[in-house]
């Protein structure tokens, strides 16, 4: 990325506005807040890289069938080692933090059964699923405290980093920033017959940033409209985490599952990542990257060769975008030597063919900006059940997305379909775009364009919304339904 | 160990501030508006020609709605932008202009600049402009922790849904044992 162009992004933190030779008159990015903690405390700080990483709990099926895999939770409190000295008080399902990480194979039916033993309402969204409505999580279908609700997941899509959390209308950010995700990890035949790293050398990290009072607590700053950005960053529910690594190659696949925060990742030996995929899957092609922008809610993976690091050295993951706090991820320690039959083919997949423009039935534009302090889509806030798109079964769309400027940022889901990005300011789409995706960073001034794959299955009503929680939560959402 | 509770968790969150309501009475802004009760908190100026005039509107058709369908003790709460202007007579002939009865439930605030910013900030609003202070209502309920914001150009009645939702709410802080989770 362009020296100037990071520079506004990292702007977001007071001590950027160091950098006023930038030359940049435009208005710097205000994705989340002056600073990270202007309205709470200023968390506890240690050295970084004293905590092992920590891998998610793996879920175990309750039961399973022929067809079917069962898994059961509880959302309930928990109580975590985050940092020396008390522990921090999570809201996790079956009190974990992360949640527990689903894998599973891709056509595999899988059901999750949620029981609700929080004071409060809550929903589960399976994100980058293609579910029946009811299973979908729209906001207000909620689990009443005390009830359970089953999800359904035919899990007709293609193998991918996919996660599961909380959805719950006016309360996502709340309710995802106490702990409720987890990796849903998928896969199928074409994963299974690469020769991508595998197995121990293939890692989900789920990238996260947090406030902690001074008694280890998650302070959850809830009046903040504009966003939340923490100044203490997790990995996998570890705080500025280090793995032990062999000299070989790894599989990486990156979560932001941050309230507002965007992530711009480097290696810190100038190495470079081997984007292998985006959001909903593997890509056609490779393609080398030194800088990786991660949004919130988005999921890159990507194959970093350790084998060209020295032994006993290490190689940490930087954010770019970070101030002096959030600017180390974690650390790699090259620690061993280990075989390596692992590579990276020139070809990934065989089954993603960006559909012509000319194929999209209709060309929707949506205007994503702030209004009066109000998030809004197309100058309306969210209410639950107005249809604000009606796309037709058997059809694709191509949605136009526009961010109304200040200089915010806006990661955009939309749910149910998996679409390709044509261009960005009408600039054709980089080639790390050239992947399926559910969640689009929608940068400041930017128009962005995507074309859906082919609305598929279900009819039914759909949510897309800004993912960054504070301004999904004060609702910069919309409905679409999907019709015969 | 048990769970924090919200007021020690988030002790001092909320500015106690000097303030002044419409019938000029000095009040400590956390004690009198905040503690203990579930409120509806709004910001506008009484000179203000744009949207503070349709979000009041929009609060009287919440209160309605509120008294008709969710009969709860909620307090409504409007805080002057521009308290240099609204005095608390200003501010008296702001609510009578819209007929908010004073005394009933709602009651506008007013103060030094310095305590009506740092009201504000500490509610989100950190632009220098004023309009950009209006389209929100900041809803909850402080002995449960439960707050949200809602834009003031939502329905009346998603709008009362949400307070009276927070006046209804249990602690976020749940009371039932917590597991020890994730042990290391």
């Amino acid at each position: 990325m362009r020296r100037r162009d990071l520079l506004k992004l990292a702007a977001l933190v007071p001590a950027a506005t160091a950098f006023a030779d930038s030359g940049s008159s435009a208005p710097l990015i205000p994705q989340g807040l002056p600073g990270p903690t202007t309205t709470g405390p200023t968390s506890p700080r240690y050295p970084p890289f004293r905590n092992p990483l920590r891998t998610p709990v793996i879920a175990q099926p309750s039961s399973r069938s022929d067809t079917t895999d069962t898994f059961t939770f509880t959302q309930k409190p928990g109580l975590v080692q985050l940092l020396p000295g008390p522990k921090t008080q999570i809201w996790g399902y079956d009190g974990h933090y992360p949640g527990p990480a689903i894998f599973q194979r891709s056509r595999r039916r899988t059901v999750m059964v949620h029981k609700n033993a929080l004071p409060f309402n809550t929903v589960v969204h399976f994100h980058g699923g293609h579910t029946p409505p009811p299973n979908d999580g729209y906001p207000t279908e909620y689990i009443l405290p005390g009830t359970t609700r089953e999800y359904d997941y035919p899990l007709k899509q293609r193998g991918a980093t996919l996660w599961y959390h909380d959805h719950t209308m006016d309360f996502t950010a709340r309710n995802v920033y106490m702990g409720l995700a987890g990796f849903f990890i998928t896969t199928d035949g074409q994963n299974d017959s690469l020769p991508l790293p595998k197995g121990e050398f293939d890692i989900p990290l789920m990238l996260q940033d947090r406030i902690f009072t001074e008694d280890n607590q998650f302070f959850f700053p809830g009046l903040e409209h504009d966003g939340i950005l923490g100044d203490t960053l997790l990995v996998n529910g570890t705080v500025q985490p280090f793995l032990r690594v062999a000299r070989r190659k790894y599989r990486l696949r990156f979560l932001n599952g941050s309230t507002s925060r965007t992530f711009l990742l480097a290696l810190s030996n100038g190495q470079e990542f081997v984007q292998i995929g985006t959001d909903l899957g593997l890509m056609p092609s490779p393609v080398s990257r030194r800088e990786l922008l991660i949004s919130i809610a988005e999921r890159y993976e990507v194959v970093v060769d350790f084998s060209r690091v020295p032994l006993n050295s290490s190689v940490i993951l930087k954010n770019l975008y970070g101030d002096d706090t959030t600017t180390d991820v974690m650390r790699f320690d090259v620690v061993r030597e280990a075989p390596d039959d692992s590579s990276i083919p020139a070809r990934l997949s065989s089954d993603l063919i960006i559909p012509p423009e000319s194929s999209a039935s209709v060309t929707r534009e949506f205007l994503f900006h702030r209004s009066h302090g109000m998030w809004v889509i197309n100058d309306k806030p969210f209410e639950p059940r107005r249809i604000d798109a009606r796309p037709k079964l058997g059809t694709r769309e191509i949605w136009k997305l526009v961010n109304g400027g200040g200089g915010w940022v806006h990661p955009v889901h939309i749910h149910d379909v998996g679409a390709f990005v044509l261009d960005r300011n009408g600039v054709r789409r980089p080639d790390y775009e050239n992947g399926l995706k559910d969640t689009f960073f929608l940068g400041p001034g930017e128009t962005l364009r995507f074309i859906t794959q082919t609305f598929q299955d279900f009819t039914g009503q759909y949510v897309f919304h800004c993912h960054n929680t504070a301004h999904e939560d004060t609702r910069m959402m919309g409905t679409f339904e999907v019709v015969a | 160990m048990s769970a924090p509770t919200m007021r020690e968790l988030y002790a001092g969150y909320f500015p106690n501030v000097a303030v002044q309501d419409d019938a000029a009475r000095s009040f400590k802004f956390y004690d009198e508006f905040v503690k203990d009760r579930t409120v509806i908190v709004n910001f506008i100026f009484t000179t203000c020609t744009g949207i503070c005039p349709r979000s009041t509107a929009k609060l009287i058709e919440v209160k309605k709605q509120l008294a008709a369908r969710f009969p709860k003790d909620i307090s409504f709460v409007s805080v002057s932008v521009d308290p240099v202007v609204d005095t608390p007579e200003t501010l008296r002939k702001y609510m009578a202009r819209f007929e908010i009865e004073p005394g009933k439930g709602w009651r506008f605030v007013t103060g030094t600049e310095a305590n009506c910013r740092a009201i504000r900030e500490r509610l989100g609003f950190r632009s220098d402009d004023k309009m950009d202070h209006t389209g929100l209502f900041i809803w909850g309920n402080e002995r449960t922790g439960v707050w949200g914001m809602i834009p003031s150009i939502s329905s009346a009645e998603q709008i009362a849904l949400a307070v009276s939702g927070a006046a209804d709410s249990a602690s976020i802080f749940p009371t039932v044992p917590v597991a020890e989770a994730n042990p290391e």
